[in-house]
């Protein structure tokens, strides 16, 4: 269809290992893959006597995720095979599908305390929410080039989308999934090279804001309250801190054994979503901890270097966009859990039990890998001439059509 | 180039990234070896040392012929597994006992909210407020118990995750009242009091084991079985039981008596076949007879009697005439007396300066050691005790028969009474005088009747039980007859059974029942109080056993204050023979007649 269609930069690499990950970054395929068993297991470790609980039934939470798994995967394939291109047209109604479905769920649940999700629990729209956004402000970014500067062209629009988007989830209320879209966006903008003052403004800004959220709503305070409390002295952390550390600390330096956790039964809160992080570090010890940072520090690595190896505005954006979105959201989980930030309600991505959670990094993982195809095997080669004569004559003809993007042809 | 800034700007983001990365490390290596590391190791042994004590279920009780008479009902505390409570299901443990059993839910809520992990508690029992500020147990009965099952297993009900159900010890006794002072209770803690549940509270409870408290799945181990306690066979007949209260009951009515006990032993063998009490205690509801430091509730009145629980052995009293019995024995026994020995009564006698006269403060002139146990003379026997006999043999022979002693029967609660002998600092010799008659004395009811058992079976003094078999898990065990001694010779205690045969047959009698012949002795007490004896009150009692030729039984009857007659003639030996007339049937004891014809037909 597009130029783009057939990448050349992949013909560069050795053909066999071309063959072998289907042009894709065989890094970021092989840690995808480990993340994905290695959630798997865990859920299964921590979800049994829940699911027992809740359904009389054991496997029911973990058939579930593996449902859950194979729509991700679908929907994963489909992202990973598409035209990045159509992400333009995309875009738009992406956003106004999210927006839709944020008013939505406000709309169909009314009158009730927590008004997040759809079918008692098993559709989150803000998940589907930070994508879109990611998804969205990386097109309006790269459409708005240079005049991103502009305050009137750049910064007073995307604190409208961010707000908007930002407001509905938190009214729901949704502190922390409002907080992390702040947090995407800001990083967005900032990646996208917006002016260092106005990041800092609207980091400022951001953070005011999230002050007197925290200041002005009895959970904010609460966990603001245990948070300070359990930076200083372990022993003064909220009940859900404490058991995750305690959970962390029964599992000493090799765990006790996969399966074995005690805190999953009852203790420690929300052991199959939230608190798996803990469950892990119970089970397989620091060396367990340790091996899932890992992944995610790899992963993070990996996802950026696609980020930064492409020269297309637009990749850059979204790779560094959906990278940042799922390290963020693994890094803000396991912090909590550690006792290092307030409490939030962060899942841990491809470990937390969760349907909207799995499906929509599998989506965003596949946009990722289909960036990872079309960027050069060797950062190295950066500055070839045929990676950026292919990117910027793409690119061209592109912003052409979109109006007034300009680009400094310097040679970086 | 134009990737530039983006390149490092990303790589800006990296290393923000990575800092978090080595805050996360720092963090995960300080839980474990950090400065905190012994508060975790705290928690952990606190959890790894939380046992539960199983108590075996109590003993049963049953009656002679296997009746249940105490048995035990499913009962169960509310138990919280603190550390798996949520806020959502504190709310709604609250609420939903709070609607079931009607308390405020303010106070259960606060006792979910309550932080006992800080004071190393994982597991805490529901409590409710009593009054006085003491807090109890809940209890739930089956029916609450199942309800609230119900909730923990649906999914759909409200969330009472963390509670569970713990069985309580729980007693409940079928025949009621029936045998109530003999049988005592068991609070709500599980430990018996009074009777045979006190007495043999230890066996019954059988032995609690402890066992770590697995509450995670993956520690669920079969749980062993604490061995449990033994069921007790009593040597009470609840029909006997049954009858003997029924008249009881009626006499202290017809008598407008206050309390009253009635004792049927076997003298053989020391059974006892029934003990009738009066008031009654129901052990469904023993509130009321807890020992004051135990009570729940504050009784309204302070000053108030104590109720004695099973005064037959708790309650000790001046026998009056009934004691006539051991001194003519003693004197008999001792050769200092016979049966026709003649004595002039002058209607008093001076014993160590105190003037000791007869209960109708008359003199009766000539008459023989039967004619002074038959008119129930205290001058005859004060002569007979302080002239005849002499402090020492007198008191030996007293003490012989277990006077102010306990006689060791298997009932809670026993006392020994009060004698006082030559030894004892406050002792006079007027006591010797009185205490030939049953004054100045204290026995206890069962003491009367074991001392007198012994006369009825020919010398012979065993020790009254209440326990005839012991079924433990490792078998059936049978306690032996206990023989406490021999106070006086075979043929005394027959020359005397014949004696007092007589002087029972030759009154025109209250106690005489057709067909039999029985022996027997009244008794009419007067009550010692503060400024020496009440003049209003008696107690008024009766001892007899029979049949004369081969004693089977021996029924003691007391009656206490009866206000239509002070007389134990009158009062209890009416009793007496009620009791005797049902109970010659029921242990199938043929008329006198009947068995002479048996042992001389063939």
């Amino acid at each position: 269809m597009t130029i783009n269609l057939k990448p050349t930069a992949s013909i560069q690499g050795s053909s066999s290992q071309r063959r072998l990950t289907l042009g894709f970054d065989p890094w970021l395929l092989v840690l995808v893959a480990a993340l994905m068993a290695f959630g798997l297991v865990m859920v299964y470790s921590a979800s049994w006597d829940v699911s027992w609980r809740l359904h009389n039934d054991p496997n029911a939470i973990f058939m579930s995720q593996l449902g859950h798994l194979g729509l991700g995967l679908i929907v994963m394939l489909v992202a990973a095979w598409s035209h990045i291109d159509w992400l333009r047209r995309l875009a738009p109604i992406l956003i106004l599908i999210a927006l839709g479905a944020l008013l939505a769920v406000l709309l169909v649940n009314v009158g009730s305390a927590h008004r997040r999700s759809f079918l008692g629990g098993s559709i989150q729209p803000s998940e589907l929410a930070k994508l879109a956004l990611i998804i969205y402000l990386a097109v309006w970014m790269e459409s708005k080039g240079e005049r991103l500067e502009d305050m009137g062209y750049g910064f007073w629009p995307l604190i409208m989308i961010m707000g908007i988007v930002g407001g509905l989830i938190l009214i729901q209320p949704d502190l922390s999934a409002g907080l992390t879209i702040g947090l995407i966006s800001v990083t967005l903008f900032f990646l996208a090279g917006a002016r260092v003052l106005q990041v800092l403004v609207m980091a400022f800004g951001g953070g005011t804001l999230a002050l007197l959220v925290v200041r002005l709503t009895q959970t904010g305070q609460e966990r603001w309250h245990e948070f300070i409390g359990g930076l200083v002295d372990l022993e003064e952390a909220s009940y859900h801190v404490q058991q995750s550390l305690q959970a962390f600390y029964s599992g000493g330096i090799v765990g006790r054994g996969l399966g074995a956790s005690r805190g999953k039964f009852g203790f420690l809160p929300a052991p199959h979503t939230d608190s798996i992080f803990a469950v892990v570090g119970e089970e397989l010890g620091l060396l367990g901890a340790m091996l899932v940072l890992t992944l995610f520090c790899l992963f993070l690595w990996r996802g950026f270097r696609i980020a930064m190896s492409s020269s297309v505005i637009l990749e850059t954006l979204l790779a560094g966009g959906i990278t940042f979105w799922i390290g963020i959201e693994a890094l803000i989980n396991m912090s909590v859990l550690l006792g290092l930030l307030p409490f939030a309600g962060n899942a841990l991505p491809f470990f937390s039990y969760g349907g909207s959670s799995l499906v929509t990094t599998l989506a965003g993982v596949g946009i990722l890998l289909n960036l990872s195809r079309r960027t050069p095997e060797k950062i190295d080669v950066r500055g070839s001439i045929a990676t950026l004569g292919i990117g910027r004559r793409h690119r061209r003809r592109r912003v052409s059509r979109l109006s007034s993007r300009r680009r400094t042809r310097q040679e970086g | 180039m134009d990737q530039g800034p983006s390149r490092r700007r990303i790589r800006m983001l990296l290393i923000f990234v990575a800092i978090v990365v080595i805050a996360m490390v720092v963090q995960l290596i300080r839980v474990q070896f950090g400065p905190y590391a012994p508060a975790f190791a705290a928690i952990e042994e606190i959890v790894a040392e939380q046992v539960d004590k199983v108590e075996p279920t109590r003993g049963l009780i049953y009656d002679r012929d296997g009746r249940v008479l105490a048995s035990n009902v499913p009962l169960y505390y509310l138990e919280v597994e603190v550390r798996q409570l949520t806020e959502v299901s504190k709310k709604q443990i609250a609420a939903v006992l709070s609607q079931i059993l009607i308390l405020p839910f303010d106070d259960l809520y606060g006792q979910l909210s309550y932080e006992w992990v800080d004071e190393g508690q994982l597991r805490i029992r529901l409590t409710r407020e009593i009054s006085g500020g003491n807090r109890w147990p809940i209890t739930v009965d089956q029916t609450v118990a199942d309800v609230l099952k119900g909730f923990l297993a649906d999914p759909e009900a409200p969330d009472l995750s963390g509670m569970s159900l713990v069985p309580a010890p729980s007693r409940t006794y079928p025949a009621g009242s029936l045998a109530g002072h003999v049988i005592g209770f068991v609070n709500q803690k599980g430990k018996g009091y009074f009777g045979i549940e006190g007495y043999y509270d230890d066996w019954l409870v059988g032995r609690s084991i402890t066992i770590e408290r697995g509450y995670i799945p993956l520690e669920a181990r079969l749980r062993p079985d604490p061995p449990a306690g033994v069921n007790l066979v009593l040597t009470i007949d609840l029909d006997i039981q049954q009858m003997v209260e029924d008249i009881l009951e009626e006499a202290i009515e017809g008598d407008k008596a206050e309390s009253g006990q009635v004792i049927v032993m076997d003298p053989r063998n020391g059974e006892i076949l029934a003990m009738a009490i009066w008031p009654p205690l129901d052990p469904n509801n023993y509130e009321p007879w807890l020992p004051p430091e135990e009570r729940l509730e504050e009784e309204v009145s302070e000053d108030e009697e104590e109720p004695v629980i099973n005064p037959a052995v708790a309650g000790q009293y001046e026998p009056g005439s009934t004691f006539k019995v051991v001194t003519m024995a003693a004197a008999l026994d001792a050769g200092v007396v016979t049966p026709d020995e003649e004595f002039i009564d002058t209607g008093h006698i001076e014993v160590g300066g105190h003037t000791i006269r007869n209960w109708d403060g008359s003199a009766w002139g000539p008459q023989t050691m039967l004619g002074c146990l038959e008119h129930s003379l205290n001058v005859c026997l004060a002569y007979v005790s302080s002239e005849k006999l002499g402090a020492s043999l007198f008191y030996e022979y007293l003490r012989a028969f277990g006077i102010g002693k306990v006689t060791g029967i298997d009932l809670a609660g026993e006392v020994s009474g009060q004698l006082r002998t030559p030894r004892h600092p406050d002792w006079t010799e007027s006591d010797l005088g009185t205490n030939s008659f049953g004054q100045g004395v204290s026995v206890t009811p069962i003491q009367l009747v074991s001392a007198v058992g012994a006369i009825a079976n020919h010398g012979v003094m065993v020790q009254p039980h209440v326990v005839l078999e012991v079924v433990g898990p490792d078998g059936v065990y049978w306690p032996k007859t206990t023989v406490l001694g021999q106070p006086v010779s075979r043929e005394t205690a027959e020359t005397l059974t014949e004696m007092l045969s007589q002087s029972l047959s030759g009154e025109t009698n209250f106690a005489h029942v057709v067909g039999y012949q029985l022996a027997g002795k009244t008794g009419t007490a007067q009550i010692p109080g503060e400024f020496g004896y009440d003049p209003r009150w008696t107690v008024a009692s009766f001892v007899g056993w029979g049949p004369v030729r081969e004693p089977e039984f021996l029924v003691f009857v007391r009656l206490d204050k009866p206000e239509t007659s002070p007389w134990g003639s009158v009062v209890a030996a009416p009793v007496f023979r009620e009791i005797v007339e049902r109970l010659v049937i029921m242990l199938e004891i043929p008329p006198d007649a009947v068995y002479e014809g048996w042992n001389t037909g063939d």
